[in-house]
């Protein structure tokens, strides 16, 4: 079986349908959306004719936009109202949290992290992480159409079961730094698993490929890594809906 | 093979599609001998389920032989005949260890986006939408079944596909349904629908020690079914009128208390009467509501104080008007879920096997494959007498 090739199919087969598109309109204005286009379909509907028809219509979308985030005119003239929009914006470092509880014992679990060549089948954009002996390692992540990106890191804290940093290299295309932390679950439910990540946009790079590359780390992302992690522990696979090992 | 796939609202097609093949290592591809159309097939033959793609193949209840298993599925061989649960569930995370395989952490590829729906995710669903998980359905000639070595089960011999098929779903979902209510002797039983899930829940009722069952549906053949076959009482929401004149009838019915436990087996399609009925279409139509909610309404209204609400009826979305003031003042215990089939698979087939019951009762269709766009049709249009689809791939069956 090959692994890494059926999760890259399995996230871009997802991502078109859940109108992956990135959210990029502010929880305010998320509010404001939905509460408004509520008020105008039910009055659209109300009304009935045209008007109301176009007036409903008009609501629903604005309804839409509230409910997933993601607004079609702020993509065209490149508006982002989202926190991660804002930091974008003004080159700030992008931060990147998530959580999962994973029934597997820490120790277990950190054993897997700490093996660095691992990661690979746990992060779907790494093509491969090479270990350089001792805390170094090299990493090669895949840029979308083909390019690659590649830096070291380096292990910066290890505290056993309980917590791993790390952090890239200078000079190094890439300026990125990660934290992943075990504790027990209550009531013997595993182990729960905090993942912290954050990158530095290369200056300037807006508009390079490797600027694209790091506009498209979202919360999501990390968030489906850390899910690949806990299936690849609890159940030894990734789930996909493939129904051919070519097809993907 | 060929397969019965979704090209859109009132249309599948028998299509020729690539042969499965093992994926992962734990697993199987089984030969399809039996595999039946679901009611809740007909919420995606009639487009209420969102997230369906072009050329997905349906089917979620079915059973045959496996032909190859992959390298960590140990406890099955090609050869072997077994029955398949519709939610695919891993066996190792929390909740399948917590026996709630319809909730499985692991088994749902697009978890994301059915946690966008409902904040979280449940387990993958064979031929059930992109929502939870885009699997490839067993109206086939052959279907991959992940976590082989945790779902399948094998049946004996002396059964045919026609007694042990319906363990895959509707046996088990409409045991559940009753079970899950914590059933004591005696007790009054209504079960909005009479559908397959509808008359798997009135038998399961009465075996489970429920002293009356009453089943609500207005199409004949059904409720005679729900009578004659399953001892229930016959009860016609069409003539009683609104939802406060099914109330009403119902409170006759039980000398003022109404049903202890009340059970929605019709779900997000529900034919409302008068305004309310309207009310539905419109906004059901217009995307303002994803589900037409009146039996649901209906069983919060009817239930006895203190009851038991129970909902095996298949909901995606929204519905509007859910008396949840009903609800909290009579204090209703609310119970619903996709069915935990792994579960109930050894205590029902046992069930089987010693006679209680012979669950081939409702089956009215026996098909080839071919027949599938004709066969949905016949199902959602309730005609020619139909209760239950089952079709045979190749003509073939046990």
């Amino acid at each position: 079986m090959d692994a890494a090739h059926t999760d890259r199919h399995e996230m871009s087969a997802g991502h078109d349908i859940s109108s992956g598109q990135e959210q990029n309109v502010g929880n305010t204005e998320r509010m404001l959306s939905m509460a408004g286009g509520g008020l105008a379909m039910l009055s659209g509907l109300r009304r009935g004719g045209a008007a109301g028809l176009l007036l409903s219509g008009l609501g629903a979308a604005l309804l839409y936009r509230g409910a997933s985030g993601y607004c079609p005119i702020n993509a065209r003239i490149g508006r982002n109202t989202t926190e991660l929009g804002r930091s974008r914006r003004h080159n700030e470092p992008v931060h990147l949290h998530a959580g999962m509880t994973i029934d597997k014992p820490a120790a277990e679990l950190y054993q897997y992290w700490l093996n660095v060549e691992n990661m690979p089948r746990v992060m779907s954009f790494l093509e491969r992480v090479e270990s350089r002996g001792g805390d170094r390692s090299h990493w090669v992540a895949r840029l979308p159409g083909g390019r690659t990106v590649e830096w070291d890191s380096e292990i910066t804290a290890k505290e056993d079961n309980r917590r791993i940093a790390w952090r890239s290299i200078e000079p190094s295309d890439l300026s990125s730094k990660g934290e992943i932390r075990f504790r027990p679950a209550p009531d013997g439910r595993g182990t729960e698993v905090e993942l912290d990540m954050s990158y530095q946009p290369p200056g300037g790079a807006i508009g390079s490929a490797l600027g694209h590359f790091m506009r498209g780390m979202s919360r999501m992302k990390v968030q489906e890594d850390l899910r690949r992690f806990k299936r690849i522990m609890e159940t030894g696979e990734v789930p996909t809906n493939n129904i051919t090992r070519s097809a993907q | 093979m060929k397969a019965v796939c979704w090209h859109g609202k009132g249309d599948v097609r028998v299509d020729r599609v690539p042969d499965p093949e093992l994926v992962n290592p734990r697993d199987a591809i089984i030969q399809i001998t039996s595999t039946a159309i679901c009611g809740s097939d007909l919420h995606l033959y009639d487009g209420y389920i969102p997230t369906m793609k072009e050329g997905d193949i349906l089917g979620h209840e079915f059973m045959g032989e496996v032909v190859e298993v992959g390298s960590e599925v140990k406890n099955l061989k090609p050869g072997d005949r077994v029955v398949v649960p519709f939610p695919i569930a891993c066996g190792s995370c929390y909740f399948c260890k917590s026996d709630l395989w319809s909730l499985c952490d692991n088994s749902n590829p697009n978890a994301a986006m059915a946690e966008k729906m409902w904040g979280y995710s449940p387990a993958g669903l064979f031929g059930y939408s992109h929502l939870v998980g885009g699997y490839a359905g067993g109206q086939a000639e052959y279907v991959r079944v992940p976590y082989a070595d945790v779902g399948p089960m094998k049946v004996p011999d002396h059964l045919d596909d026609r007694q042990v098929l319906f363990l895959t779903d509707i046996f088990p979902t409409g045991y559940q349904a009753v079970e899950q209510c914590g059933i004591r002797p005696g007790d009054t039983v209504a079960v909005w629908g009479a559908g397959p899930v509808g008359l798997f829940t009135i038998a399961s009722a009465k075996m489970l020690g429920a002293g009356r069952v009453i089943a609500i549906d207005d199409v004949p053949e059904r409720l005679e079914l729900a009578v004659t076959h399953c001892g229930a009482e016959p009860f016609r929401p069409g003539e009683a009128g609104n939802t406060m004149h099914v109330v009403e009838a119902l409170r006759d019915m039980t000398a003022g208390r109404g049903p202890d436990i009340c059970i929605d087996a019709v779900g997000l399609e529900a034919h409302g009467v008068g305004l309310e009925g309207w009310y539905d279409r419109v906004k059901q139509t217009t995307r303002a509501e994803t589900g037409r909610g009146t039996a649901i309404r209906q069983a919060i209204l009817a239930c006895r104080k203190g009851g038991t609400v129970s909902v095996p009826g298949v909901y995606g979305g929204f519905v509007d008007k859910v008396p949840l003031g009903a609800l909290m003042n009579k204090g209703l215990t609310l119970k619903t879920g996709q069915t935990h089939v792994h579960r109930y698979l050894k205590p029902l087939l046992e069930r089987v096997e010693k006679g209680d019951i012979d669950p081939s009762f409702l089956i009215t269709h026996e098909l080839d494959l071919d027949a599938a766009p004709d066969a949905y049709r016949t199902f959602r249009d309730k005609k020619d007498g139909c209760i239950k689809v089952v079709m045979h791939p190749g003509g073939r069956m046990h």
